[in-house]
Formats: C-alpha cells, sequence, structure tokens
C-alpha cells in the first residue's frame, strides 16, 4: 500500500538531508519533499553530541534548525522510520518503524540518500556490556549523561574527533579520562607532528591522559554486567566504568548497495559512488554526506570527507540539482576547525608534506601559535594553523582558486597577513561577495 | 540585499570603523562609556592595512554563504527569502569553522570571553550601519543589491 508521493524523498535527517531541502526550495516552492528519520529527533547538530556531556550546551541546545524547519519547508517529516528497501526502478521505499508498527511505502521522483556512517567496532568480545558505546548520535550520548553518576574513570578508544571531542567533554565530569590511540598522534589526518603535539598538551593540562601506540584487546565486566576494565594491547590494563568506542566511521551503504547503487571500492573508501553533481549511477538517486564520496580539490580525486559541511553542501548541491539545476559540489577538501580547551585549531586540504618531488612546506612557530602552508608550483596545497586562527579562511580561499602566492610569498605566514598582502587584483576578485554555486 | 563595500582609495585607515562598530554593538552605546567603563565587544569590521594601502572589511553578505553552509550548529543561516545571512550567538560555540570556510577573512574568532565568531550584522536597527556613517572620508558605502 502506498502511504504518499512524492516529488523528492529524502532518507537521513541531519546535515545532507537539511541541506537537499535548502536546494530544493531555493528553486521549486511547491514540490513535496519528504524526510524520513531512523532518529526519533528533530534536526539536531550531530557535532555537538559530546557538549551534552560536560553541559556547556549553548543556550539554545541542539537544534540544527528551528522547530518550525519542516513545516516552513512544507516537508512531510517521519521521524523513527528505517529506510529498510529502495526500489530504484519502482521509485519507492519500504520505510518501517523503528518502534514497531506497519511499514510505510514512499513514492518518488527524486531520492537522496543520506544514511551517514556508523561507528566501527572493534572485533572482540564483551562489547555487550554495559557502559560500552559508539558516540555518533543523540541518543548515545544522552545515555551516556544518564549514567555519569555511575562512572569515576572513562576510557575513549580512538584519538579522532570524536575521540578527543568526547574525551575533553568527559573530563569536565569525572575522576579520570584515558583516551587510547592506536597512531603514534592524536587528530592524525588533520594534524601533522608538531600540531598534533600542541593538542596533547593542551589534553594533558585539561586532565586527560593520552596512551599512543596502544590499543584495547579485551574488556572485563564487573558482577552486574558493567564494564569494569580494559586490557591493552601492551599487557596493561585500566580500570573504568565507561569505554567510549570512537576507533572510526563507515559508510553506511547497505541499502544502495541493495539496491543496486555503485558502491566505490573499499580501498577508496567504500562509500555511495557519485558524480559531483552528486548523482549516483541511478538516475534521479543522489547521495551525499558519511556515506557518499565527494570531491576533494585538493587531491583532485572522489574520497570520502565524512565532515559537517561536506554533508550540508553536497546535499545542498543534490538539491538544487534534483530541481533540474546544474551545480558541481567541488568546493570542500579535507577541512577541519576544532577547538580543545580553548586552543584553536584548523587544517585544510594536505597536513604532511607529500613525497613526490614539488611539494614544499613554510612554518611560522612562536608563542603557542604554529602556522605551516604547503606548496606546490606556488599554489597552497595544506595549511595547519593552531593558537591563531584569525584569517584562515583567506588561505582555503588562495588554495581553492589556486592563486599563485609568488608575489606575496615573503608575507604569506606574517601575523597579520590579510587580504591587503595580495595585490589590487586578487585582492578585489577575494573581496566580491560569492554570487554563485559552481556549475 | 544590503551590502557595505570600501574604496580603499580613500580609507586611511583611522579605524573609526572600528571604533564605532564597538559602541554600537556596547552595552551603553556611549562612546566613552564603552572604552572606559565597559568591556568593548570586538569589532566586526577590521582594517587591513600595509603601508599606504588599507580597506575596511566586513562581512560581504555573499547570496552563497560558506560561512553559514559550514557552520556546525546552526548559529549562521541565510534567511531564505532576504537572502540575509543571520548569526545566532546563543547558538554559536566558538568552534571557528566559518572562520575557516569565509574565503574573505571576514569572520573573527573572538577569544577573550564567550567564544563566538564575530561578523557584521548590518546594524539591526539602524538605518545606515555605524561604520558608515561615521567613516570621515566616505570609503565606506553601502548598497542595496539584488539577492
Amino acid at each position: 500500500m502506498v502511504s504518499g508521493t512524492f516529488d523528492y524523498v529524502i532518507i537521513g535527517n541531519s546535515a545532507g538531508g537539511v541541506g537537499c531541502i535548502e536546494g530544493i526550495r531555493r528553486q521549486d516552492k511547491k514540490g513535496r519533499i519528504a524526510v524520513v528519520s531512523e532518529e526519533p529527533h528533530h534536526v539536531y547538530s550531530r557535532p555537538m553530541i559530546t557538549h551534552l556531556l560536560d553541559g556547556h550546551l549553548p543556550g539554545k541546545g541542539m537544534d540544527f534548525r528551528s522547530r518550525d524547519f519542516y513545516r516552513e519547508n512544507r516537508v512531510d517529516f517521519f521521524p523513527g522510520f528505517r529506510a529498510a528497501a529502495l526500489d530504484t526502478d519502482g521509485r519507492e521505499i519500504h520505510a518501517v518503524p523503528v518502534a514497531g508498527g506497519s511499514a510505510k511505502v514512499l513514492r518518488f521522483k527524486k531520492l537522496l540518500i543520506a544514511t551517514g556512517a556508523g561507528p566501527f567496532m572493534p572485533l572482540m568480545e564483551g562489547l555487550g556490556l554495559e557502559g560500552i558505546t559508539p558516540m555518533i548520535t543523540l541518543d548515545q550520548s544522552l545515555r551516556v549523561r544518564e549514567d555519569l553518576d555511575k562512572v569515576r574513570k572513562a576510557v575513549v578508544l580512538g584519538g579522532g574527533l570524536i575521540g578527543t571531542k568526547t574525551a575533553e567533554a568527559l573530563a569536565g565530569r569525572l575522576e579520570r579520562v584515558t583516551l587510547v590511540e592506536l597512531g603514534d598522534r592524536i587528530l592524525a589526518p588533520v594534524t601533522d607532528p608538531v600540531s598534533s603535539a600542541m593538542a596533547m598538551e593542551a589534553f594533558r593540562k585539561g586532565n586527560v591522559d593520552i596512551i599512543l601506540n596502544n590499543t584495547i584487546t579485551g574488556v572485563s565486566g564487573d558482577s552486574r554486567g558493567r564494564i569494569a576494565g580494559v586490557n591493552l594491547k601492551d599487557g596493561t590494563s585500566l580500570s573504568c566504568e565507561l569505554l567510549v568506542l570512537a576507533a572510526g566511521v563507515r559508510p553506511r551503504v547497505e541499502l544502495a548497495a541493495g539496491a543496486g547503487v555503485l558502491i566505490a571500492d573499499v580501498k577508496t573508501g567504500g562509500g555511495i559512488d557519485v558524480n559531483t553533481r552528486m548523482e549516483t549511477n541511478r538516475k534521479g538517486v543522489y547521495a551525499c554526506g558519511d556515506c557518499a564520496h565527494a570531491w576533494d580539490f585538493v587531491t583532485g580525486g572522489m574520497r570520502l570527507l565524512p565532515l559537517w559541511p561536506n554533508a550540508y553542501i553536497g546535499g545542498r548541491v543534490a538539491g538544487l540539482n534534483m530541481t533540474g539545476s546544474e551545480h558541481r559540489h567541488t568546493w570542500v577538501t579535507n577541512m577541519n576547525s576544532v577547538d580543545f580547551f580553548g586552543l584553536p585549531m584548523v587544517s585544510a586540504g594536505f597536513v604532511l608534506k607529500p613525497e613526490e618531488a614539488g611539494f614544499e612546506e613554510i612554518v611560522r612557530e612562536d608563542k603557542g601559535a604554529y602556522a605551516k602552508v604547503i606548496l606546490k608550483d606556488d599554489i597552497i596545497r595544506g595549511l595547519i594553523m593552531v593558537g591563531n586562527v584569525q584569517r584562515a579562511g583567506l588561505y582555503l580561499g588562495l588554495m581553492r582558486s589556486e592563486a599563485r602566492i609568488t608575489l606575496f610569498r615573503d608575507q604569506l605566514l606574517r601575523d597579520e597577513f590579510s587580504a591587503v598582502d595580495l595585490g589590487p587584483e586578487v585582492r578585489q576578485e577575494i573581496m566580491r561577495p560569492i554570487m554563485e554555486m559552481e556549475s | 540585499m544590503r551590502r557595505i563595500y570600501c574604496r580603499d582609495e580613500v580609507c586611511i585607515g583611522c579605524r573609526l570603523c572600528e571604533i564605532h562598530c564597538q559602541v554600537e554593538h556596547s552595552v551603553s552605546k556611549d562612546i566613552l562609556k564603552t572604552f572606559k567603563k565597559e568591556t568593548p565587544p570586538p569589532s566586526m569590521v577590521r582594517v587591513e592595512e600595509k603601508g599606504a594601502t588599507s580597506f575596511a572589511l566586513q562581512c560581504r553578505q555573499c547570496p552563497e554563504p560558506y560561512c553559514a553552509y559550514s557552520c556546525i550548529t546552526g548559529a549562521i543561516w541565510q534567511d531564505a527569502d532576504t537572502g540575509e545571512v543571520l548569526h545566532d550567538k546563543e547558538k554559536c560555540i566558538g568552534c571557528w569553522t566559518c572562520v575557516l570556510a569565509c574565503p574573505k577573512g571576514a569572520v573573527s574568532p573572538d577569544l577573550r570571553g564567550p567564544r563566538v565568531a564575530v561578523r557584521c550584522d548590518l546594524c539591526p536597527g539602524r538605518e545606515i550601519p555605524a561604520c558608515v556613517e561615521y567613516c570621515p572620508n566616505g570609503a565606506l558605502y553601502e548598497v542595496d543589491e539584488e539577492f
């Protein structure tokens, strides 16, 4: 039985879904839109879920858009429904209520798959113990928060963005927080050894212990079925009442794969294969965000970029294209901005100088601040800034426009480097408002 | 869409725009009290200067606002009808993703007090933004352009 026929169906209610709705509504005020969301919540800011843990939540909470968002955009919202099956030829999805009940069949003309990513779960026994959780959804964070009065010590597995932000938030609440990272530095995808060491120092001051070159090989429980400790690869062990698993995420592609949508090779990331218009191999079926690949303008290839801005902009481009526009999603690279215990750090593009010939780097270090640019042929290909991130966007803008920095090379890392250093022509170009997305 | 531009050939880098921006966004809106009695808020306009070249830089109100597209909390968004890019400071957590996203360098991190991004709000409630009104040379000017 068909429950509804829509011009646009969106699977997923996070950044990509919102971007898609706003992209569609820019062009098409009338078409019928449905959003199917496995989670039961109003759209919330996923990167903020760790802020729930230490109470440092801004006044207006987790909502990513106002409570009127679906109504104002005339969206039929199906919270708590999981898209269980997709038929790209018959143009319909089967949505099953997570809490039980009868399924809905939604017909679509255009579809966005924004199913996000799920946690990479290490293979070990005992992960069913109470007090062990990934940190990807609002519900997971809420459950940890409710549980915190039972916790004195916590262990976080994984020194990526989720693990580090979780450890930072927990440090304000618990007696001891230990972060265990398999690699030789934390935040490896977004740091070099210098900026990673600066972040480590911020964590040390913030009372988080960090153990590198190590991992968890097993867990032990107490008599009530709650985690009591973890065993590490080096033979040592740590006691804890909470273990957060943040050892990476994997794109959720099962629904798409089952429907014959092309999935990229696992070696290249294993996300849904899309073109720069965000369309899959099935006409009218689009994908974006953590479940799909995206064009990295620095490396010049398609890859996973599990970042909030990538999801939003990818969704927006998909939404615009669904209405018949011609836009391409070529704006992003591996780009991040975070703040740990008051230390701001940003990075974009390459964080380590590639081995191949022609790359060089310029570094500036002073009093708690660090800046580095990686260049090739006088074009910026990588950026790290720690401590002082003022005007970071100017560098990213120069990267994106592939502007040659030859004329202001000596000024590039000066403290007050600004648009004034760029020379009149580049400056005027950069100072114009951005009128259009790339098409 | 209202936009503020700067004629850099007549900007002398006096920074009165910064001063009056701070006053306008202060508690008292009084120049003496702002700087003598209160903690002046950060300026939303910034004079960039080198040698004899200077110009005042503030948000360009891009029709395609990548600061808003990148905002992880929903604090920065674009009004779908007017095109104005708005910033709800109560939703801002100071992650500085917008600072990285703005290719103009027109969003600043405020590291002093509550960690909130600083960007031009076009002086709500004022007919002419303070920086434009008090620019002694007419270097700053406002135009109403199509969204």
